[in-house]
Formats: C-alpha cells, structure tokens, sequence
C-alpha cells in the first residue's frame, strides 16, 4: 500500500517535472521571460518623470516594499489569469496529438495521477515565470525605490494574491483541455469572458455593498486588493479612499503616503485560502471529462459534431465555399497564395463567412455610436479566434512540409498569411470601416491600422512562437486593457474612442510593422531549421 | 480462430466489437486466442487493426464481446495487462524539447522503472545511445520511430503491441527491429500490425488477416502459404492487354520487359493461356485471403 502510493507520488512528479522541462524549453517562455523583464521595468514608474506605480487620494504611495509589492502582485494578478491560461492550456492536447497520450494510457498511470501531474507542472511553471517577475520587480525597487528591499514582504503578498491565481487557472486551463467544446479556440474566447468575469465580480460586490462573501471567490484579489488599501487609506484620510494602481501622473506638491502593509489576520488568510480551493471543483470537472485519449470518446464527439446542429449549419456552407477553389485561379503566385490561404480560412472554419455578414448587416443597421463601442470592440475579439490559428495550422495539420516542397510557397508563405490575414481582418472591418470614415477619416485610418496590427501580430507571435496561444493572450489581454482605458489616447490603437492622433497612429502602424517583420524572422528560421 | 492453444493462451478475445456511436463498426465479432510468439496482424486501411490494438492496449473497450489476459477481464482489470503492456502506437510523435534520454526516462518513470541502466540499455539497443543528450525535436523519422521502440521494451513487456512499427525506418533499422521482435516473440506475445508483408515473412509464427472490421484468416505461415498453393501464377501478357487483364485479375506485381508484361496473378483457377503455376509467397497468401476468402 505504502507502495503503492510511492509510486503514484514519484508518478506525479514525473509528469510534473517532465512538463515544466518542456515548457521552459519553448520559444514561447524566452518571450513572455523577456516581456515580464520589460513589463517590470514600465510598471514601476521613475519618481523624476511625475508618474507613480500607486497612489491614494492624490498622494502617491512611498515606494517601499509593501507598495511595491501590493501593486505588482496585484497587476501579476490580472496579467498572469489571463496569460497564465494560455500559457499553460495545451499540456493536454500536446500528448493527444503527438500521441505519446495512447502510450501513457496504455501504463498503469491513472487519471486522477495523470491530471495532478499535468496541473503541477502548469503550477510550478507559472511559479517559475512570477518569480522571474518578481526578481524583476524588487530589481527595480533597488533601482527606484526609496526603501530597503523586504524580500518577506514580497513573498507574502505574492503568496497571498498570485498564488491562489496560480492553483485556480491551472485548474480551469485542465478543465477546458478536458471538457471537448471547450478544448479549441472557442475554449480560449469562452475563457477571457470568464477571466472578466472572475476579475470584475468580486471587486464590484465589495464596492458596492462591502460585501464579505464575495472574497470567497475572489481568486484574482481584487476585492482583497481594495479592503488592504482602503483600510488604512480610511484611517489615514478620515475619507472615502481613492485608490488608483498602476502607472499615473501624481501631485508633487502633496506628501507622499506611506503604505505599511497588509494586516494578515486569519480571516483575511482563510478568504484567500478559499479562493484557492476553487481549483478543487476545477479538477473534479477535469477528472470526470477527461476521455484518456480513447480514440472512441474521442471520434464519438466528431462524428456527434457531424451530425448536430453546427454542422447542419456549416455543411450548406461548406459546399457554397468550394467555389472558392484557389487551383482554378491565376495570377501572380503572391495574389493566388493569399486567396488560396483566405479560401483555406473559410472552408475550414464556414462560420468565418456567417460572423462576415454578420459584422457587415449590424455595421449598416446599428447606429455610428454602437458601432464605435460595440460593434467594432466584437470585431477584434473575433478576429483573435479567426487570425490565431493561421500561421500554425499548416503546422498542425502536418502540411507543411508538403506545402514547402512546392517551389516558391516557402518564400511567400508567410507574405501570403500576412496578406490573407489584413485581408480576413479588412472583410470583417469592411462595413464600420465606411461607417467610421463618413463622420472620422482620422478614425477610419486607425481602424485600418489596428486591423493591420491584429493581422501581423496574429501571424508573427504565431510564427515566432509556434501556436496560435500566444496571440490570443496577449490581444486578448491587449483588448481589456484598451477597452478598460476608454480615455486614454495611448490606447486607443483603432480610433474607436476617437483619442487617438497622429503619434498613435504612427507607433501602431510600427508596431504591426514590427510583427509583420517578427512572422517573416519566424519564417526564416523555420526554413533554416529545415535545412 | 486460434492460432495458439487455449491452455497456453496468454490472450484470448471473444466476440469482440468496436461500434462507434455513429454508427461505424471498427472490429466485428473478432474471436482468438493468442499465445506467445510474434502474431503479424495484417490488413488493408480500415481493416480495423489500429481499433483492435488499441482494445488490446486498453486505450478504448470493446462496446461487445471479452478480452481476457490469462483468466482477466481486461475491461474490468486493465492493470492486470498494463503492468506487463508494451505498446507503439502508429505515428508515434515525441516531445521535441526533450533530450532521447530525457525522453525514454519520462516513460520509464510511468512503467515504475528507474533503473537508469535499463534506460542506457534501451538507447543502446535501438543505437540511439550516441545521440542520447540531443534533443529528439532535431531527429530524424526513424529515430524518432526507435525511440518509440524503445519506450515500448523499456518495461521488458510480456505483451508487446506495435502498430505500423517499420514505417519511416531504412532497410538495416527495419532488419534491426525484426531481429528484436523475433528475439522477444520466442517466449513473449508480439502483435505486429503491418502493410509491408515482408517485414513479417521471417519473423512472424501466426498471421491474421483482417478485413472490414472481421477476421478473415489467421494461420501460422506455413498453412497460410499452404492455402493459397495452386492459386498463384506467373504469366507474360501482351502490353496492349495488360490494362484489361489488370481490371480483371489481381494482379501481385508485375515487370515491363520486350516481349509484353510478366506478371505474377493471385487466381483460384488458370487465369490466362500460358500461365503458369508457382510456389506462393506471403505476399500472395495475403492478397489470396483478402480476395477469396478464408486462406486457412
């Protein structure tokens, strides 16, 4: 017995350790180590430029370590649920399609084994990636701060708000490997709402009502976040507190306010230690819909989906697409490649043409406003699952070298994706585009570039990092943060809040450039590889 | 069908069925019984060979019927074979940013090995031990198919299920691996599924030959070879026939020479003047069973 639960232990490990191996070796781990590098370094603002990492009531926070480390962790916090999910969600579908997943089912490795290992490996790895931010972090505080670095104090907060994010998203990323209609990119849309959601709730229930109940669930530390400074902003202001996290411009002529730190009462303990626990349903919902790779279960969900509702909707519009034969077409091998590749998007995915037209009849029937707020924000949540996957499908589908081996197709490809990719994104921003131009060419011209920059960026991260994972974090993560900062001109990427001016515009357009120029280095060194 | 005694069976399938919930069914009504030795399981696309072992390897369950390992219920106690399973799936892939021998220790760990010499034994057995600290994402097709190989001996199995296991391998590693598997088969059970015959002509003591989900033959070789004898002939047709006679004849192979086409015909009877009557080969004996039925 002893045994055997040594086994299961060691068993554990294995997979664990072998996961966290493989995903530190990925290309995709060098990017986020070297975002999170200069994220550390934009986030904790120099004082002598007038902006501050935090500030109360108009005074902005001493840079000890306790304000450092309450605001970067609670901005680790935001970042890494939505990151962290796409980082860690394809541990799963990795042995599934290289097919070492038929071999360990076929060991005397359970699931409940198997998934544990699978949830400590994506567990340790994001542990791994917050402490490189947070070396990142106390590095700056040793830079700009105005205090002595507290290595306790920062292990204590990032314990107490990153952890739980930790345990709970490596939990959820399992459920949606998992659970099938969850598993694809619909799974990864279906999750940023969920992220919102789980960010959002519980700091306007305490908001609202101070509500206690909400910390049970409060997995992000919003609410936990805003009692922790509220409670000695209160006592210190004799005022209702106004908090701001994050980088602003700050009132020099005001004293700067001194942050002493969390109370950790046992509590406020508990409540984060509940949150956690919310990973615990997570892994029961794994567990029961984790298939073991039976083929069975697995064709059973195919040949369900051939028959259910989405495919009588798609298989009409599969048949319409085949006009869209690209062999039939001439014309220079640039123009047929992009055809060939947009034709590629929309057979594979017919729904592409319906969100099309949809996009296009509610650009002409809602008003200019709706447009602007609603419309075209929809547009780019949907361009993320379209675009995502067109730099790696070739690779998925094992067609690549096919593809390469036809003259000339490894040079234009991925001029091809990027073209095709503007071209999907131009298809879908086509109606609002016309909408914007007749009251705001200025705005029309940034939602051309902000359609641009999705394009490039979905077929650079892609190429660069090899899965269509990355793009989706980071423009999803991107989109909130535009959407959260309506006011901010700096982000306002596509002019749909009408801030944007000639310098934005112009550092967008350089920035897509930068992508475009990324998908072609991925390119080169996918074909240097080869050879 | 058995193509070993019930008494020495190490596995015995009785009436097992695969239907898919749409309706396919992948392996029908399949009995037999199986002892030690290599069993070469072959069969056109869709045959039903992958499902087959694949319920062998107790990645999928039989929707009907039993798989038995000694007195088991494999169903209902598939640790009773797994602690004894060695299985290479077809189109093994690998995890490309581990090193070979990182690679072969993560699936030794799963089987309960940590021996690291059995791993070094292994590597060295597929010759991959010179490569071992390379990571397996530069390798080659055949390596990677080696180190599938190896992960499958790696637990020294008694029941040893490799799918399509030549595929990808040059002539010497495809002799290299027979000389394996007929080494294992002399006191373990080997399930080789293949498309080339001739990976199993020297090396396989059953053969069972599948077809649309059943079991059409199974016989050791030498009555397989014995089932199709009179029925393969070897004939020189005119070119300008040879494409009506192609339609008309099954046709094992065939070479252009001055004079018309030599082929060699799989035919229950005379299939053409001049034919003439030759020894079957495996290969015949297949193409036999699959288009006239039952060869043993």
């Amino acid at each position: 017995m002893i045994g055997d639960r040594d086994s299961a232990l060691r068993r554990i490990g294995t997979i664990a350790g072998t996961d966290v191996r493989m995903r530190v070796a990925r290309g995709s781990t060098v990017v986020v180590l070297v975002a999170l590098c200069i994220f550390a370094y934009v986030l904790v603002p120099d004082l002598s430029t007038g902006r501050a990492l935090m500030q109360v009531n108009g005074h902005r926070a001493l840079y000890n370590s306790a304000t450092i480390a309450l605001a970067t962790s609670s901005l680790c916090a935001v970042m890494l649920g939505l990151a962290g999910f796409y980082l860690t969600s394809n541990t799963v579908r990795r042995d599934a399609e290289s097919r070492t997943g038929f071999v360990i089912a076929s060991t005397r490795v359970r699931n409940f084994e198997y998934l544990a290992g699978k949830m400590l490996g994506s567990t340790v790895f994001l542990v791994l990636v917050v402490l490189v931010y947070v070396l990142n972090v106390m590095a700056m505080q040793v830079l700009r701060g105005e205090a002595p670095v507290e290595p306790l104090t920062y292990a204590a907060m990032f314990l107490a708000i990153v952890g739980p994010v930790i345990i709970v998203v490596s939990a959820i990323a399992l459920v949606f490997e998992c659970v099938r209609p969850l598993s694809g990119r619909i799974g990864d849309i279906v999750y940023f709402f969920l992220w919102a959601f789980l960010l959002s709730a519980p700091a306007a229930a305490v908001v609202r009502s101070g509500s206690d109940g909400a910390s049970r669930y409060d997995v992000f530390a919003m609410a936990f976040i805003i009692n922790a400074a509220n409670d000695q902003a209160t006592s210190d202001f004799h005022a209702h507190p106004e908090v701001s996290i994050g980088s602003s411009r700050f009132d020099p002529t005001q004293a700067p306010w001194r942050f002493r730190g969390v109370r950790w009462s046992a509590p406020v303990i508990l409540a984060r230690i509940t949150s956690a626990m919310l990973a615990l349903p997570a892994l029961l919902i794994a567990w029961l819909a984790f298939a073991r790779f039976d083929p069975a279960r697995m064709k059973e969900g195919a040949g369900s989906s051939r028959t259910g509702v989405r495919a009588r909707v798609s298989a009409p519009l599969h048949r319409m697409l085949r006009v869209l034969r690209p062999a039939s077409w001439g014309g220079p091998g640039l123009l047929r490649a992009t055809l060939g590749e947009i034709a590629l998007t929309l057979m594979l995915r017919p729904a592409v043409f319906l969100a099309v037209l949809a996009a296009a009849i509610a650009g002409v029937l809602v008003p200019t406003a709706t447009v602007r707020t609603a419309l075209i924000p929809i547009i780019f949540v949907a361009l993320i699952a379209t675009l995502a996957e067109i730099p790696t499908r070739d690779r998925v589908a094992r067609v690549d070298g096919i593809r390469n081996g036809i003259i000339g197709v490894r040079a234009s490809s991925v001029f091809a994706k990027l073209l095709a990719a503007l071209g999907i994104a131009l298809a879908f921003l086509l109606v609002p585009l016309v909408r914007v131009a007749i009251s705001s060419p200025a705005d029309a011209l940034s939602l051309l570039i902000g359609g641009w920059l999705f394009a490039a960026a979905g077929v650079g991260l892609g190429s660069l990092a090899c899965t269509p994972k990355l793009f989706a974090a980071v423009a999803l993560l991107f989109l909130y943060v535009v959407i959260s900062s309506a006011h901010a001109p700096e982000f306002d990427f596509a002019g749909w809040n009408g801030t944007a001016d000639n310098g934005v515009r112009a550092a967008y357009f350089l920035t897509a450039m930068i992508f475009a120029a990324l998908a072609v280095l991925g390119n080169w060194r996918a074909s240097r590889a080869e050879r | 069908m058995t193509i070993a005694s019930p008494a020495a069976a190490a596995l015995t399938l009785e009436g097992v069925t695969k239907r898919f919930r749409n309706g396919v069914i992948a392996v029908n009504d399949l009995s037999l019984s199986l002892g030690t030795g290599v069993l070469a399981l072959l069969g056109p696309n869709g045959a039903g060979k992958t499902t087959l072992m694949q319920m062998i390897a107790t990645i999928t369950k039989p929707t009907a019927g039993r798989i038995r390992f000694g007195n088991v219920d494999i169903a209902g106690n598939p640790d009773a074979l797994r602690r004894t399973l060695g299985y290479l799936p077809q189109d093994f892939g690998v995890y490309d940013g581990l090193t070979a021998l990182e690679f072969l220790t993560y699936f030794a760990a799963l089987k309960g090995i940590h021996d690291r010499s059995r791993v070094t034994e292994m590597l060295e057995l597929v010759n991959l031990h010179a490569v071992a600290d390379r990571a397996v994402g530069g390798f080659s097709g055949g390596m990677k198919q080696r180190l599938g190989i190896a992960q499958a001996l790696i637990n020294d199995p008694a029941v040893l299920i490799v799918d399509e296991p030549t595929a990808g391998l040059d002539p010497e590693e495809r002799l290299r691996f027979r000389n394996i598997l007929s080494d294992i088969g002399f006191d373990r059970l080997v399930i080789f599924s293949t498309h080339i015959v001739s990976d199993i002509e020297s090396i396989a003591t059953g053969i069972a030959v599948m077809k649309s989900g059943r079991l059409i033959a199974t016989a050791a070789p030498p009555d397989f070879l014995r089932a199709a004898a009179g029925s393969v002939w070897e004939a020189s047709i005119p070119t300008a026939r040879f494409d009506v006679e192609r339609k008309r004849l099954r046709i094992a192979r065939s070479v252009r020479t001055s004079d018309g086409v030599h082929a060699r015909i799989v035919h229950p009877e005379r299939p053409c003047d001049g034919a003439a009557m030759v020894e079957p080969e495996l290969e015949d004996a297949f193409i036999y069973a699959l288009s006239f039925g039952s060869a043993a």
